[in-house]
């Protein structure tokens, strides 16, 4: 019967759902509208995917088959062949053999004029849990023909009767692995994020794509792998909610990207989308998570300074920029990397980083304070007298070798390479809404723009952080004069501890960063 | 009864049957209007003529694929438009088309009447107005602008609406004239047409000639192929002509496409006939099923799924009670003959016979020519010992429908020789 699909009011996406349908599907779901899933026809349909991965000798077909939970129910008779009303393993495998079985007997395919027989080579059904209790059904089928060498151009052409009598989602796509499509009458990619997450545009028929003819030229650059997520998709989208590589993505970025989408983008479009990018940014660098714990902990335990202050912002825009413009590019030619497997390696070695620096500041907070012990109670003011961390630092940065501040380290705080590493361990984790503005930009022929954007979107951060920094050094500047001016024994104490307190709180965040990306890995 | 001259029928008793409605234009394939529409949409978001048109495409497309998602996406393009001009009259009978097929006949009337003041020369919206008066039992009303319909333009939809209008009031041979005059009328997209041949086999089917009601659902099925609903007649043609295997091999290829209610309850009852009780019981299953998902996205009431269990308030298990809620809820929403109808039969079904009779004498105060209708009065009657009016009310049953329905045929007979032994 009739099924009200959740109507979702959305803002209207111009041109980018046609071009980036996937990153915006994930940008809907980041911000927990999406349509889960929702079957996009309703309670009885049969949903098909067709994916090509048309190879130099053979072609790959992956099918996907997505029933609803009514002709779910009506399938169940011939899935719980024993009549318990539970699907046991051999149940459900024995129906995925058969049915990928038959399914492969319902593709057709002809590769330069000759039919290819079409076998199964791995197939597999899961029961996703439907509405009011029902199961939903979902078929994966790994098909393959042989199609002879391809030793010249020529056509193939894949016809799909499964369920063709059923009302539903019929998609196609087709990709070249180490092959190249010269045409193709389908996309490259899947819009539905293979049948699970269909898109909600409303005023959009759903597709009723039955077949596909590719033209094929031997020769290109292999293709991801062959049976998981489709073609193309997978680097910028991810099949749950969780994990993508535009996870967290907001509404404003969406606004923004919508904006970037604009055909008519003139040039006062083009500079109020720039002023945005840098605001998108000032605004990003605020959002917990970005080294700012780090930074603010470092610059008042240790009496940083004002450049200090700004050399840390600096570090991490710069880091934070070059990181997404080198993994915007790299998602954009090399699809085979998915980006949610990433993130964690980025988030592992951002916190090893700051364990290695929390450990560095806690050697030399140590070893200072049996220095202090023996001494007058450490001066406080700002750093000078200890210019060794400013200035001159250049004298430091140019020792060869070392990774890590270990090593001997000036009096107070580090060098400047340590800064460095702390920006680093700060930026190191891409922004998922700049990586959306620049592989936006990029799927819009637009890769220039989006660079600048990017560039903008990292000034705004840069312009926070320092910001931040340099209050931190005031506040820093007025804590030291009360500390200095008040009872001497209780204070001095308080200023001694600090920056073992810092080290430690540094040391700590490393290690929480470390174990948490180490769940994830 | 002011009323022999007129009526309709596009929103009909087969609930999930959508309501057929202006074209946007004679464009004889409907997706093609649609992806046409779509796409110039995407260069001029805010055209209201646009939307409206797709959303009207959208209401085309869902009667012909029985997709009811088509309702989501026409329900945001006529609400798109309506947000950019509130009082287009084209939009106002979109939406009202669109709550027949959703069933808030309420909603539909006040669009049409709405869209019938901007634009009283629209035979739309007089349509919308006729649909939702006969879902609402207000036949007078309903007749009312039928007969102003037909006067502006004697056309497919008036002359369909006549002819259901005919129908209830029980003169099917101007039902069949006025239905026979809408299929040739034309005009209509293929699947108007359809629709209408589809209609004019019901007409015949009901009063039992055979050959006619097959040829039209074959015309149907000739024009839109598959068409639902002449499929399902076919299948019902073959079951009067007692051929059980063609009837079951018909149903369960509609059933398996297409698992709406009706038929799936078709389906479990023609074996059931047949002696093939474990896979009726399947079917009958299939139908708790679909009612358990329309409960679970907020659709509580429905005339055919408390037809469904008055029927199979009898079955082992079954709770009559239940029964008779969903029956008084689909009256509540749907105060018609047939709203009447299916509340009385579940309060007989339930043993409370003295209740149901005031229902089921209701249900038959047009003369409407529908066997079932009388059949169940009759059955009612008997239960209270009324075994004269039993008997003449269950023999202008089997007069009107000589076949009734797979399910119903059997105890009717049943019940006519009983009641033929009594007399004796």
């Amino acid at each position: 019967m009739r099924r009200p699909t959740a109507s979702i009011p959305r803002a209207r996406v111009v041109r980018l759902r046609a071009l980036l349908p996937a990153i915006l599907v994930v940008g809907t779901l980041a911000v927990g509208v999406g349509p889960a899933s929702a079957h996009p026809l309703g309670n009885f349909t049969v949903n098909v995917y067709t994916g090509l991965r048309v190879q130099p000798e053979r072609l790959v077909v992956d099918l996907v088959v997505d029933m609803a939970e009514i002709p779910t129910f009506q399938a169940r008779r011939s899935i719980d062949v024993d009549g318990d009303d539970q699907v046991s393993d051999a149940e459900a495998s024995t129906y995925a053999t058969s049915g990928c079985l038959e399914a492969a007997g319902r593709v057709e395919v002809t590769a330069g004029g000759d039919t290819a027989p079409v076998r199964s080579e791995g197939a597999e059904v899961t029961f996703p849990p439907g509405t009011a209790g029902l199961v939903t059904l979902r078929l994966t089928c790994a098909l393959v023909a042989d199609t002879g060498p391809l030793s010249e151009d020529r056509e193939v052409r894949v016809r799909n009767r499964n369920y063709d009598d059923r009302v539903g989602w019929r998609e196609f796509a087709a990709v070249g692995d180490r092959t190249t499509l010269l045409a193709s009458d389908v996309g490259p990619r899947s819009i539905s994020d293979r049948l699970v997450n269909y898109p909600d545009d409303l005023l959009q028929s759903p597709p009723d794509q039955r077949s596909a003819l590719v033209r094929v030229r031997p020769g290109g650059p292999p293709a991801p792998d062959a049976f998981g997520p489709p073609p193309g998709g997978q680097a910028a989208t991810g099949s749950g909610g969780a994990g993508t590589a535009t996870r967290g993505v907001d509404r404003a970025t969406r606004s923004f990207t919508e904006l970037v989408g604009r055909r008519d983008l003139t040039p006062g479009l083009g500079l109020l989308a720039l002023a945005l990018s840098v605001a998108l940014g000032a605004l990003h660098a605020l959002a917990p998570g970005h080294g700012k714990t780090v930074m603010a902990a470092y610059l008042v335990g240790q009496h940083g300074s004002a450049r200090q202050a700004a050399l840390i912002g600096l570090t991490v825009t710069a880091t934070h920029t070059t990181g997404v413009l080198i993994l915007g590019i790299v998602l954009s030619s090399v699809t085979a990397l998915a980006s949610e497997d990433l993130y964690p390696w980025l988030g592992l070695a951002s916190g090893l980083l700051l364990v290695a620096i929390g450990v560095g500041l806690l050697r030399s907070a140590l070893r200072r304070r049996s220095r202090d012990s023996s001494r007058e109670p450490a001066l406080v003011g700002t750093s000078h007298g200890h210019g060794h961390s400013h200035g001159h630092s250049h004298a430091t940065s140019d020792r060869p070798g070392h990774g890590h501040p270990h090593g001997p380290l000036p009096p107070e705080g580090m060098s400047r390479r340590g800064l460095v590493a702390l920006g680093l361990a700060g930026g190191l984790v891409p922004s998922p809404s700049a990586l959306v503005v620049l592989l936006s930009a990029i799927a819009l022929g637009r890769a220039w723009f989006g660079v600048a954007l990017v560039v903008g979107y990292g000034a705004g951060m840069a312009a926070t952080l320092t910001g931040a920094g340099l209050l931190l050094v005031r506040f820093r500047a007025v804590v030291d004069r009360r500390l200095s001016t008040g009872p001497q024994g209780r204070f001095a104490g308080v200023a001694r501890v600090l920056p073992m307190l810092t080290a430690g709180l540094v040391l700590a965040g490393g290690l929480l960063l470390t174990v948490r990306a180490l769940a994830e890995v | 009864m002011v009323i022999g001259a007129l009526m309709a029928r596009f929103v009909l008793a087969g609930d999930s049957s959508p309501t057929p409605g202006p074209t946007p234009s004679r464009d004889r394939d409907a997706a093609g209007t649609a992806s046409a529409l779509e796409a110039r949409i995407r260069e001029v978001p805010d055209s209201p003529e646009l939307l409206t048109g797709l959303g009207v495409t959208y209401l085309a497309r869902a009667r012909e694929t029985a997709d009811p998602t088509f309702f989501t996406r026409a329900a945001d393009a006529l609400g798109r438009s309506q947000a950019l001009e509130p009082d287009r009259p084209t939009t106002l009978t979109g939406l009202g088309l669109l709550a027949l097929a959703r069933h808030d006949f309420s909603a539909a009337l006040d669009h049409g009447n709405r869209a019938h003041q901007l634009d009283p020369a629209s035979p739309d919206a007089l349509g919308v107005i006729v649909d939702a008066n006969v879902e609402l039992g207000r036949y007078d009303e309903a007749a009312a602008a039928a007969q102003q319909m037909v006067d502006q333009r004697p056309a497919l939809a008036s002359l369909a609406r006549v002819s259901y209008l005919r129908e209830l009031m029980g003169d099917v041979p101007g039902a069949i004239s006025a239905m026979t005059q809408a299929a040739l009328a034309g005009a209509g997209s293929p699947a108007d047409t359809a629709y209408v041949e589809g209609l004019l086999g019901d007409l015949h089917l009901g009063r039992g000639d055979l050959d006619k009601a097959e040829a039209a659902y074959l015309r149907a099925t000739a024009t839109v192929p598959g068409f639902g609903p002449a499929e399902v007649g076919l299948a019902r043609v073959a079951a009067a002509r007692d051929d059980l295997p063609a009837a079951i091999t018909r149903l369960e290829t509609i059933v398996t496409r297409l698992p709406q209610p009706a038929s799936v309850a078709l389906l479990g009852d023609a074996y059931a006939a047949a002696g093939r009780d474990d896979d009726a019981v399947a079917q009958y299953e299939l139908v708790r099923q679909i009612e358990a998902l329309n409960r679970a996205n907020g659709v509580s009431v429905d005339l055919e799924l408390a037809r469904f269990e008055a029927d199979h308030a009898r079955d082992p298990g079954a709770r009559p009670e239940v029964a008779v809620e969903m029956a008084r809820a689909a009256f509540t929403a749907r105060p018609t003959v047939f709203g009447s109808d299916t509340l009385a039969w579940a309060l007989r079904q339930a043993g409370r016979a003295d209740e149901a009779l005031t229902h089921a004498r209701d249900a038959v105060r047009l003369g409407t020519a529908d066997g079932v209708l009388w059949y169940h009065l009759a059955a009612v009657e008997a239960d209270l010992g009324l075994d004269d009016e039993a008997r003449e009310h269950l023999g202008q049953a089997l007069r009107v429908s000589p076949h009734l329905t797979i399910r119903d045929l059997p105890p009717a007979r049943a019940l006519a020789d009983r009641l033929a032994v009594a007399a004796r």
